[in-house]
């Protein structure tokens, strides 16, 4: 039997439920204070609410109905026109003071007989429990209640502050048909947001955490990316993407890598990683390839001034379409926020070559833990590969002139196909740039260590072989 | 003994303590919980001004403007909206003399209430 969805209104929780809300269920919104379970209710009424499917918010005394429409008017998606026409307000604060939890759920049971809503929010549901003496009477209330709701066209919203732990031993856990647990925790000097539905009665959903955050457009949720639980099909490609790079398309990799692959640039701090990235995507565009270029570090006005200095004609490419930038501060978002708006970039523009520059400032944003990243990384990597996308990732070297091969992101290179390491030797008491290919999945690549020259006027550009490249304080000679 | 007589529809007993308090030594104030209960009374009893949040149950603050300001009986009565709803212009729109967003300044609305009370027409 299909469960008809309600959907939510807000940009990626229906996603995580599978379409939206199961119609006539009663859920219960959880979390600490200020972590967005109001918002969320309110975004659903508003959202669904008609004249002739009514909603009917009901306030108790966690936050006075006063003060609730106060902030919730802020939001873009407060329709005033649906007040009083659409949606209801009922404010239970007195009563309950006045009275007791048992006696408020009458009310509640009074009001949804007479308003008949289509959608109903309880908020704050915890307190008509805390404010009742008795818990015998007010166990019996609720199941009475929840007996109610369930024989109703009434998809139901029941709000209330639970921390994760004791949530499930709550009466209120037991009586509802789902539970959306939100998380706001302190994160050095930002708060990490977070959704989770913990259980959704006869309906698959995408479980664990999953990033979210609330502006001005109210609640906004980032699906975790994640790797499909089974792998899609897609067709390997017999086509070769070249970088352009004099000598790079002939010794490292003939005729350029595979299309829908993935190359890590490993190296050094200014060892030319972006330079290198640039050249690859501006090589597409002669050749009808789209480039998206995702940059961290770099935003539009110095990437087109670094591409300026090598005489990359970036806004032409741009203009015609076949070259973009997409900039973002690692800093102010979280993962699963990248990887929304990267995705929505690679869907709007549809590109077949795209570079992020790089992954170890993507790495900066993951404050989710390093598994999470790796795990990003991993299943990002995989659905650029079934877009057809050829992609190309950059990462800094763990530390400058380091005498081993650590990569700050350690464990990427087992998703990249393809890994070139990119270093700093010295000869003759000069420092010089240095590259490799270290590895091409499914194909023979050279071996050598190659000198790596950058000039404004040449560009980049693939040298003549080096000898004892890679041993580090040693002379290094040409072979 | 005040002279003026104010129908205010509010059902928030807390905002009913706090006007009370602003207005009760100046003014005789009645409160009303329900739209249709404020119109009904303004019909039978005319006050000299009216004070109505837009969020009552039955007839909403617009509602109450709109019927009280179409009728030839009533229409001379001042109306201000007194709302936590940022609904200015529709309150405008509906006929309301005034509008002020709750929380209330009491001199602003004092000042406000003697204002409309003097320019106030009859019949």
């Amino acid at each position: 039997m299909t469960i008809f969805r309600i959907p939510t209104g807000i940009p990626g929780l229906d996603q995580i439920t599978h379409g939206g809300l199961p119609a006539n269920s009663t859920l219960l919104v959880s979390g600490v204070p200020g972590s967005g379970k109001t918002t969320l209710a309110m975004q659903f009424l508003f959202h669904n609410a008609t004249p002739t499917d009514t909603g009917l918010f009901i306030s108790t005394v966690s936050e006075p109905q006063a003060r609730l429409l106060q902030y919730m008017q802020q939001y873009a998606f407060f329709d005033l026109s649906k007040v009083g026409s659409a949606i209801y307000f009922e404010d239970l604060g007195a009563h309950l003071l006045e009275k007791n939890g048992d006696s408020a759920i009458h009310r509640v049971e009074e009001l949804i007989l007479q308003q008949q809503p289509r959608y109903l929010v309880i908020d704050s549901f915890r307190s008509l429990i805390d404010l009742s003496g008795d818990t015998a009477v007010i166990r019996r209330a609720i199941f009475r209640l929840a007996a109610h709701l369930a024989s109703l066209n009434c998809t139901t919203l029941l709000v209330g502050e639970y921390q994760a732990e004791t949530l499930p031993n709550t009466i209120e856990a037991t009586i509802v048909d789902g539970i959306i647990l939100l998380q706001n925790q302190p994160d050095e000097l930002r708060d990490l947001r977070g959704i989770r539905v913990i259980k959704l009665r006869g309906s698959d959903y995408e479980a664990g955490e999953h990033g979210c955050k609330i502006t001005h457009a109210g609640l906004q949720v980032f699906p975790r990316f994640r790797t499909p639980p089974t792998p899609q099909v897609y067709t390997v490609s017999s086509e070769r993407v070249p970088f352009g790079i004099p000598g790079f398309d002939d010794l490292l990799t003939p005729g350029g890598v595979w299309r829908g692959s993935s190359t890590l640039l490993a190296g050094d701090p200014g060892i030319g990683k972006t330079v290198t990235a640039l050249h690859f995507l501006l090589n597409g565009v002669p050749l009808g390839d789209t480039g998206l270029y995702i940059t961290f570090q770099e935003d539009p006005h110095l990437l087109r001034r670094i591409a300026q200095n090598f005489h990359l004609d970036v806004q032409q490419a741009e203009e015609s379409g076949r070259f973009n930038i997409l900039y973002a501060s690692p800093v102010e978002l979280e993962l699963d926020e990248h990887a929304y708006a990267m995705q929505t970039a690679i869907r709007d523009i549809a590109p077949q070559r795209v570079v992020i520059d790089s992954i170890s400032d993507l790495q900066a944003a993951s404050s989710r833990g390093q598994h999470r990243f790796f795990d990003f990384v991993y299943s990002f990597t995989q659905w650029c590969k079934n877009q057809g996308i050829t992609l190309v990732l950059t990462n800094e070297m763990g530390s400058i002139f380091a005498n081993e091969l650590t990569f700050t992101g350690h464990g990427i290179s087992h998703i990249a196909d393809n890994i070139i390491l990119m270093r700093y030797v010295q000869m003759r008491g000069e420092f010089h740039r240095a590259l490799t290919m270290l590895s091409t999945r499914g194909n023979d690549h050279s071996k050598k260590v190659y000198e790596y020259f950058i000039s404004e006027n040449e560009g980049p550009r693939l040298g003549k072989p080096l000898l004892n490249a890679f041993s580090f304080f040693r002379e290094t000679e040409h072979a | 003994m005040p002279s003026y007589h104010i129908f205010i529809g509010e059902r928030d007993p807390f905002m009913q303590r706090t006007l009370t308090h602003i207005l009760g030594e100046a003014y005789q104030i009645s409160f009303f919980e329900t739209g249709q209960a404020l119109v009904s009374a303004v019909q039978n009893t005319p006050p000299d001004l009216i004070i109505t949040e837009i969020l009552l149950p039955e007839m909403d603050g617009f509602r109450i403007c709109q019927t009280l300001k179409n009728s030839p009986t009533t229409r001379h009565i001042p109306i201000i909206i007194f709302t936590w709803l940022m609904a200015e212009q529709r309150a405008r729109q509906a006929g309301a003399d005034l509008f002020f967003l709750k929380p209330p300044n009491a001199a602003h609305l004092l000042k406000s209430i003697q204002g409309l009370l003097k320019q106030r027409t009859s019949p």
